[in-house]
């Protein structure tokens, strides 16, 4: 057995094996395609290495960070609100986030388009935060109810998506489009500007989140439990759901609304490995980079047009998401 | 030593005025909602009282962390509900500051069996021995040194007299080097063998405490719990509570 702090050899291997794997598939999403791009001595290699620079770069940064970001979050979520089922996307974050988003593009049209990447991560995060307060607030009153949680999110998420769709259908073209980036998410639409203030505040929040495995571990059997192994319950619980919030509203500014993601690899990581949050959050950070980066190059394989990336989630997470409550049924039973 | 001074809480607790020695065994017993889990609770300090003083070694536990607290003093509550298919293992690493399950416990509880299993498997009695398992070892090596404050809510709640007995001849051997155990329990008979005090219960205020031979008596018994209590000697000379209605 581990002690408080060390991680089993096991895990640690695991670890490893995975951020190879995340390597490797970044490498894939960067290069692939690409003949020359690093050194360029032709017309064309030139055209190539602005293409790595310009565009398939930030592809595998908002890749990794959105892909860690929305599973670490829901991992976290999950023993936070003492749900396996909770992810962001199902539990509405996500949808406030995007409904905040939305709201944004189509009332704030005439706020000039320097202020619009600064100014649209800070509504997602108000978007985020409110869906959360609300979540938490409503499932308070639902008390003794385990799905309180999935109660609460759906119907916030609803309220959430049938506004979004009424601005949807009232829109021009040009903003419906952008609407459907916010509906079905896009890992295609950052550049270096929002990169560079979204990206290390995610992985500073990130960092911050994972590291919560011990305390984590303690709320699995609850508030009085991890009160009772030294925890400051009420303000862990205040500072862990504003960190998630904080990570699902930037996850959402530059990349929409991603589903299933953060569902999926938690609770995949958990069937296999356990349910140690000190090993699940790294782990679900990687193993949620890679899911994304997987989705880019299955997008890139279907077609030029790019994929909604929600599309391919849940094609993909869909199945496996299958497979995995049936093994752990079978693990029950 | 654990000293309880003029403690009121919620309507739950009136002005409660007990201490407990270190290496004491002390039972709490008294009818349904007579205030035994609301006592175990603020002294384990998930609940603050409204008024009094609570202090552990002549310390104000107000002035003791939780972090602190959380190394010497243990509980185990009486309902536990788990929602994840955690293995006991799992469970009883994420809380043991040291890793290796004591022989002594493990031959009072008996838990290595189903240590690969998933709490949600286990039956209730297994279920509780694995969560006395896990309050014992959170605070394992303040036990070791006869430091520990040991809350338990039932504990015996679900357990099969074998194993009910077991678990108090451990809980036994770890008041003799001078930890502290507050039972809650219902089993007069089972407690009269191995608690060596008691702090009976009613409405929310302890009425009578002292040594079990003191306190145990037919007439308070019944009278505390409005129910028949007699004592008869078996025919190896041990005294037996017997309760019934009339």
């Amino acid at each position: 057995m581990p002690g408080p702090n060390n991680l089993e050899r096991k895990q640690k291997i695991w670890l490893l094996i995975l951020l190879s794997a995340l390597i490797v598939s970044s490498i894939w999403v960067l290069f692939g395609g690409l003949h020359n791009p690093l050194f360029p001595n032709t017309t064309s290699a030139v055209v190539e290495q602005r293409i790595l620079w310009q565009l398939r770069v930030p592809l595998v940064i908002t890749a990794f960070i959105v892909g860690a970001g929305l599973a670490v979050s829901s991992a976290v979520l999950q023993v936070l609100l003492r749900n396996p089922l909770a992810d962001p996307g199902i539990i509405g974050i996500s949808s406030g986030a995007s409904l905040a988003a939305a709201l944004f593009l189509t009332l704030g049209s005439a706020i000039p388009f320097l202020y619009v990447q600064y100014l649209l991560p800070v509504f997602c995060f108000l978007g985020a935060l409110l869906s959360t307060a609300a979540i938490y607030l409503i499932s308070k009153r639902l008390t003794g109810m385990h799905s309180g949680v999935i109660l609460a999110g759906i119907a916030i998420s609803t309220l959430s998506g049938a506004v979004i769709a009424w601005l949807h259908f009232l829109s021009d073209a040009q903003t419906m489009r952008n609407m459907t980036f916010w509906l079905m998410g896009s890992v295609n639409q950052a550049d270096w500007k929002v990169l560079t203030v979204a990206g290390p505040s995610l992985l500073i929040l990130l960092g911050l989140l994972v590291r919560q495995g011990r305390a984590l571990n303690w709320l699995y059997f609850g508030a009085s439990s991890a009160q009772l192994a030294g925890l400051n319950v009420t303000r862990f619980h205040k500072m862990m759901l504003l960190v998630c919030a904080l990570v699902v509203g930037i996850a959402v500014s530059i990349a929409g609304s991603i589903a299933f993601v953060g569902l999926l690899v938690p609770h995949m990581l958990r069937n296999f490995f356990g349910y140690d949050n000190r090993f699940i959050l790294p782990a679900s950070g990687l193993l949620g980079g890679i899911v994304l980066m997987v989705v880019v190059l299955v997008g890139r394989a279907v077609g030029e047009v790019s994929v909604p990336v929600s599309m391919l989630t849940a094609t993909l997470g869909g199945p496996i998401f299958l497979y995995s409550i049936l093994r752990l049924n079978r693990q029950m039973g | 030593m654990l000293s309880i001074e003029n403690l009121s809480f919620a309507k739950r607790l009136d002005s409660i005025n007990v201490c407990a020695h270190p290496g004491q065994f002390i039972q709490i017993l008294g009818p349904n909602g007579a205030g035994k889990s609301s006592l175990l609770r603020v002294i384990a300090g998930l609940d603050n009282a409204d008024a009094g003083r609570l202090c552990i070694n002549q310390r104000d536990t107000a002035h003791i962390s939780m972090t602190e607290m959380a190394t010497f003093r243990c509980f185990q509550e009486q309902q536990q509900s788990h929602v994840f298919a955690l293995t006991v293992r799992e469970s009883l690493t994420f809380f043991a500051r040291d890793i290796t399950m004591p022989t002594m416990l493990e031959n009072a509880l008996e838990i290595a069996p189903f240590m690969s299993r998933s709490l949600l498997t286990l039956s209730g009695g297994e279920s509780r021995r694995v969560q006395i398992a896990r309050a014992l070892l959170q605070i394992w090596p303040a036990i070791e040194q006869g430091q520990g404050l040991i809350l338990l809510d039932e504990p015996s709640q679900g357990l099969d007299f074998r194993h009910q007995h077991l678990l108090l001849s451990c809980l036994v051997e770890l008041v003799k080097i001078g930890n502290i155990v507050l039972m809650s329990e219902h089993d007069l008979n089972v407690c009269t063998q191995y608690a060596d005090g008691v702090w009976l219960m009613r409405s929310g205020e302890v009425e009578y405490h002292g040594p079990v031979e003191e306190v145990m008596t037919p007439d308070i018994l019944s009278d505390i719990f409005d129910c028949q209590v007699r004592r008869f000697n078996d025919l190896a000379g041990n005294s037996i509570l017997q309760t019934y209605l009339v």
